[in-house]
């Protein structure tokens, strides 16, 4: 995605009516970050630099406003995105037993990233599945119900497989 | 589609609609939930399934994927017209039989049938299961129920009929009084009311005013407005553009979390449907009134949920909190400054049946401060989660109990969190108690969002107060030191608490803190994140200071609490504390004993529970020091420390109690006993046996057969094959706990082995003598417990100094003489009167002959020596002795009495 493209009436829509154009420049930047993390996996610097010429913001500001907000990274993620959901529910039901099985298998942290780039792991508060709880997502897929030693071991069997 | 342009041809399309049976009555259709959760579980693939079943019958059935039906566990669910069966947990590949079904008699497929318990009768409609029994919808009217996609389900199910209303019959003013008069309260926090919202948005000067939907549902275990947005979005477009209407505002806002991706593409797919029809947009049916809606994500931020951080994050910015006045609905405190009105999502769905049904109408629910209903997220440690609608003024009990299903497993209630994090936790003494935004207020809660979390005895409420202000402290944006410093303090002091360092005054330092946080914090998310503290230390102080105190923790979750160790007098070693040990804490000492090492254990008590016989105890910390009268500096006690805990000082050594992990190796090294425990260590909990029922371990006492005992009755016999035998059968009758499958199965097929072999039974062989070793060898290495190898090893043992007695028994002679195989019963012809009470008597059929008449001279019986097992049965009923016992290695009689 070329951020020189970014279209700024288009992104700021029916509000824009209302709004300055350094407003509306500022009033899309999230959803300008949220399009580069969706394309590159994560936020290059050198792309950052771009948006900062193309929204007449400094540096600093959008690295301020992005680094507040949970969902942007600034380094690349691993080709199997796992988060286990920490939410109320999914904790109480022992969401911290998978993490951890997970930490031990793939001898990564909470938020890092295998070196071979195969696999990041995270946390995440309730993703509304809580039905299903303990929860864990693999690339947004909704894994469910990971209740017991058995049905853990086999979903990290899973993660390793293709 | 083709544009409205009036009132008109709005209500035309709707006659259209019907006249077109969509969504008529009485048509074949089958609703299948396609919400987030049934997604998870394949239902796209069921419905893909269903389809194509229902093409390859020819049949016309109406499927229609919907959104969240409420219960997600059961998932996923469907419902099947006519007559309207629900159907749970359908896989994609039961389309099939659906589909027969319903096109061939209308009967249910009766396993996919919700039973509460197999011997239950089956609840045929969504309206039997008991889940759905007390819930009443109107948030929710439309969910579960229509294509979410399809704004024409939305119209025939009366949907834009409040919007058709207003603007041919009613005033702006009178769609706010309708509002203010049905007094709906915000269903996403505090409960303000939001007719005085609406009114001090509509009064605020300006022209342009902005509506805006909060659907930043960020509160962990609550999904009910994410529910909305998928399954019915157009009832939140309506009650936005209601809102519109009564307070004249031109653009609308919807905030969605950025988790909800579904969320957000119903919304956009809905807002074209609607902008399509002229129903959003400009000019709205021709009425001369407009207004825009679109969506905004947002980015992963919980504070931004709260509405001056929300705003910040739509203009672009970090989304900080700011203090108010000027507030929302004033000039300068929306969005760019525009004054706005924000509602919870749940709110806004509410607004169509209101102005609807009336003002009127919407009162005669729910309690007279709270009309309405109200959808909780049901979730925890009941039978039964999901999404449920009840009326305010319901009681805790009924949403638990017939609602929930009750705590799973039948355990005890303990206590149930509204609110999410910034809610308070209520204990059992007011279950009973009608709950609505004011009742759970004054007992210290709140009704927040909606989520409600249910707790039983297992959970620690420290360690669930913990949860709850950890994440707060993890979302506090840190822009206002109460918040930011605050809740990071009380953090830290549950944790001493839960690792078991907590000092007296902690308690009242929470206490402290949690009031200063909470009413000097700049939002609701500060102002609230002490409240799970304070609530539990309000109603469960008593396990406060049980962990302060007495270091222990009552459900077993805080790790760190009381040292864990084995009863070596209880353990059997059944190797299942092993097993389930995270940490590889527990060890086989030299002498055979198991032990837990204090410096692995983690104080999980993960062994505590599974052990089956009570094993496992947990005592007060041992705390150690050094006597330094005694101490004369021999260093042992430090290079034997494995965590480095003793320290050189320049007055002698010390050990830093923080890092000892109270092994008590140092202990046991010390040569000059200098080494001390401060006072005596008292035992806080033995292990009650785990509910495992074994029978044969329950009906024997088998802890007065020991192995040794058995050992030695085995060796009296002389015959190494008896010996053997002896061995066996014995650990069967009486240590065996059948456990283990080397043990359990292994002895079994030893004893079949070694009895084939004693009485030279047909097909003793080598092979005998070849399983009986590999039984041994396998008991000794995959037995769990030490009676199981030790049998192993007596086996092998015997296998290996007696082996060409186990040869000899293959050939059918016992060199000793003990075995059975030895000897031979033979019928005496002189003496046998052909009476025939041996064969009658033997149940091998081994005996041949026919009665007759002494008088007149008889043939004599005979045994068939190939058939006969000598049992010894015949000689005792025989009434001449003609049986005669000899034995086949010297071939001579041996005595029979
Ligand atoms: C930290 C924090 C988080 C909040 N999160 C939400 C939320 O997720 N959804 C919501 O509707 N309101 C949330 N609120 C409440 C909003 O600030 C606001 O009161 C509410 O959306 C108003 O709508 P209502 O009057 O219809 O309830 C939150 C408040 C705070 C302080
Ligand atoms: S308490 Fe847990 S960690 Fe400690 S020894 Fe027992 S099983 Fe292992
Ligand atoms: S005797 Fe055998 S089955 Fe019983 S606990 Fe020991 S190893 Fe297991
Ligand atoms: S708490 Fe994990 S999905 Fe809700
Ligand atoms: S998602 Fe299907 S019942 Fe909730």
């Amino acid at each position: 995605m070329e951020v020189e493209a970014l279209g700024i009436e288009e992104q700021i829509g029916e509000v824009g009516a209302l709004l300055s154009e350094q407003q509306k420049k500022r009033g899309i930047l999230i959803q300008a970050l949220q399009q580069i993390q969706e394309d590159r996996g994560y936020l290059p610097e050198g792309v950052l630099q771009a948006l900062s010429r193309h929204l007449n913001l400094s540096l600093s500001e959008i690295f301020s406003v992005a680094s507040f907000y949970k969902m942007f990274r600034f380094t690349p993620r691993g080709e199997k995105v796992v988060k286990v959901c920490l939410g109320t529910a999914c904790y109480v039901r022992g969401s911290k037993k998978v993490l951890d099985a997970i930490e031990n298998a793939f001898d990564v942290k909470v938020s890092e990233t295998t070196p071979d780039l195969a696999l990041t792991l995270e946390t995440v508060g309730c993703i509304g599945c809580c039905g299903l709880a303990p929860v864990t997502t693999v690339n947004d897929v909704v894994i469910g119900d990971l209740v017991g030693s058995r049905k853990v071991e086999r979903f990290i069997r899973s993660l390793r497989e293709e | 589609m083709n544009r409205l342009h009036s009132l008109h041809e709005l209500a035309a399309l709707r006659k259209e609609l019907s006249a077109k049976e969509i969504l008529s009555p009485g048509k074949k259709r089958m609703r299948v939930c396609c919400g987030t959760a049934c997604r998870a579980n394949h239902s796209l693939a069921l419905v893909g399934g269903i389809r194509e079943e229902a093409h390859n019958h020819d049949a016309d059935i109406e499927v229609i994927s919907t959104g969240c039906q409420g219960l997600c566990e059961l998932g996923p669910v469907m419902t099947v017209e006519p007559p309207g069966y629900f159907y749970h947990k359908v896989t994609p590949e039961r389309a099939g039989d659906i589909v027969a079904r319903a096109v061939h008699d209308d009967k249910p497929v009766w396993d996919l049938l919700f039973r509460r318990s197999i011997g239950e009768r089956p609840a045929f409609f969504i309206s039997d299961v008991p889940f759905y029994v007390k819930q009443q919808r109107i948030a929710l009217r439309h969910n579960g129920r229509i294509d979410p996609t399809d704004i024409l389900q939305y119209i025939a199910v009366g949907g834009y009929k409040a919007l058709e209303k207003a603007l041919s019959s009613m005033l702006p003013e009178q769609v706010l009084n309708e509002v203010k008069a049905a007094n709906l309260r915000g269903r996403g926090g505090a409960g303000f009311p939001a007719g005085i919202k609406w009114e001090h948005t509509r009064r605020a000067p300006g022209k342009v005013k902005l509506v805006i939907a909060n659907g930043d549902e960020g509160d962990p275990g609550a999904f009910m407005d994410r529910s909305i947005m998928e399954g019915d979005p157009h009832s939140l477009l309506e009650g936005m553009t209601l809102c519109a209407y009564a307070i004249g505002a031109q653009k609308g806002l919807i905030y969605v979390r950025h988790e909800y991706p579904l969320a957000v593409k119903h919304l956009q797919i809905a807002i074209q449907q609607a902008n399509e029809l002229g129903l959003l947009g400009k000019n709205i049916l021709g009425s001369g009134f407009d207004f825009s809606v679109q969506v905004r994500e947002g980015a992963g931020a919980f504070v931004c949920g709260e509405a001056t951080a929300l705003v910040a994050s739509l203009e672009g910015q970090r989304g900080f909190p700011n203090p108010r006045p000027p507030r929302l609905s004033e000039p300068g405190g929306g969005p760019w400054g525009y004054p706005a009105n924000l509602n919870n999502i749940e709110t806004f769905a509410c607004v169509p049946s209101i102005i609807e049904k009336g003002a009127t109408w919407f009162l005669k629910t729910g309690t007279t401060s709270s009309p309405g209903t109200k959808v909780f997220a049901l979730t925890g440690k009941v039978k039964n989660t999901g999404l449920v609608e009840v009326p305010m003024g319901i009681t805790l009990r009924e949403i638990i109990y017939d609602i929930g299903g009750g705590i799973i497993g039948n355990k005890k209630f303990k206590a149930v969190q509204t609110g999410g994090p910034s809610g308070g936790c209520i204990p059992e003494q007011y279950l009973d108690l009608p709950i609505d935004f004011d009742s759970l207020e004054k007992i210290g809660s709140i009704m927040g969002s909606g989520g409600m979390v249910v707790m039983d005895e297992d959970t620690c409420i420290v360690d669930i107060a913990k949860y709850f202000l950890s994440f707060c402290q993890a979302e506090s944006c840190g822009k206002c030191y109460p918040c930011r410093i605050g809740t990071y303090q009380m953090l830290q002091i549950l944790e001493k608490i839960t690792s078991g360092k907590g000092e007296e005054e902690d308690i009242e330092k929470l206490e402290r803190l949690g009031t200063y946080v909470q009413n000097s914090a700049l939002c609701g998310l500060g102002k609230s994140a002490p409240s799970p503290v304070l609530t539990t230390i309000k109603y469960f102080r008593d396990e406060y200071e049980e962990h302060i105190r007495e270091k222990y923790c009552r459900a077993f979750v805080c790790q760190g609490l009381g040292q864990v160790s084995i009863n070596a007098e209880i353990c059997y070693q059944c190797k299942r504390c092993i097993d389930i040990c995270p940490y590889e804490a527990i060890r086989e000492s030299n002498e055979g004993f198991f032990y837990v090492d204090q410096v692995r254990c983690q104080r999980c008590k993960a062994c505590f529970t599974v052990c089956p016989l009570g094993a496992i105890e947990i005592h007060e910390l041992p705390v150690l020091y050094i006597d330094k009268e005694l101490c004369y500096f021999c260093r042992n006690c430090i290079n034997i420390c494995r965590v480095d805990a003793i320290k050189e000082t320049s007055t002698g050594f010390m050990i830093d109690l923080d890092v000892c992990k109270k092994c008590e190796d140092c202990f046991k090294v010390c040569p000059m006993g200098a080494i001390k425990y401060e006072k005596e260590v008292r035992l806080l909990k033995a292990g009650a046996a785990a509910p495992v029922t074994i029978p044969t371990w329950q009906e024997q006492p088998v802890g007065e057969i020991t192995i040794d005992e058995i050992r030695r009755e085995a060796e009296e016999k002389t015959c190494a094959v008896q010996k053997a035998l002896t061995f066996i059968e014995e650990f069967i009758e009486g240590p065996m706990c059948g456990r283990c499958y080397p043990c359990s199965l292994g002895t079994e097929e030893a004893k079949i082995r070694l009895i084939r072999l004693s009485q030279h039974l047909g097909g003793a062989s080598e092979d005998d003598i070849a399983a009986l070793r590999r039984i041994a060898d396998f008991m000794i290495e995959g037995s769990y417990c030490k009676k199981g190898r030790d049998t192993g090893r007596f086996l092998s043992e015997l296998l290996s100094t007696a082996e060409e007695e186990f040869r000899l028994h293959v050939a059918g002679t016992c060199p000793r003489r003990e075995c059975i195989s030895s000897i031979e019963y033979v019928v005496n012809p002189d003496l046998c009167v052909a009476c025939g009470a041996c064969a009658v008597r033997c149940v091998y059929d081994a005996i041949e002959g026919r009665k007759g008449d002494p008088s007149e001279g008889v043939s004599p019986f005979e045994i068939l020596r190939n058939v006969c097992v000598r049992c010894g049965d015949c000689v005792s009923v025989c009434p001449t002795g003609a049986i005669e016992v000899i034995s086949r290695v010297r071939e001579e009689v041996v005595p029979t009495e």
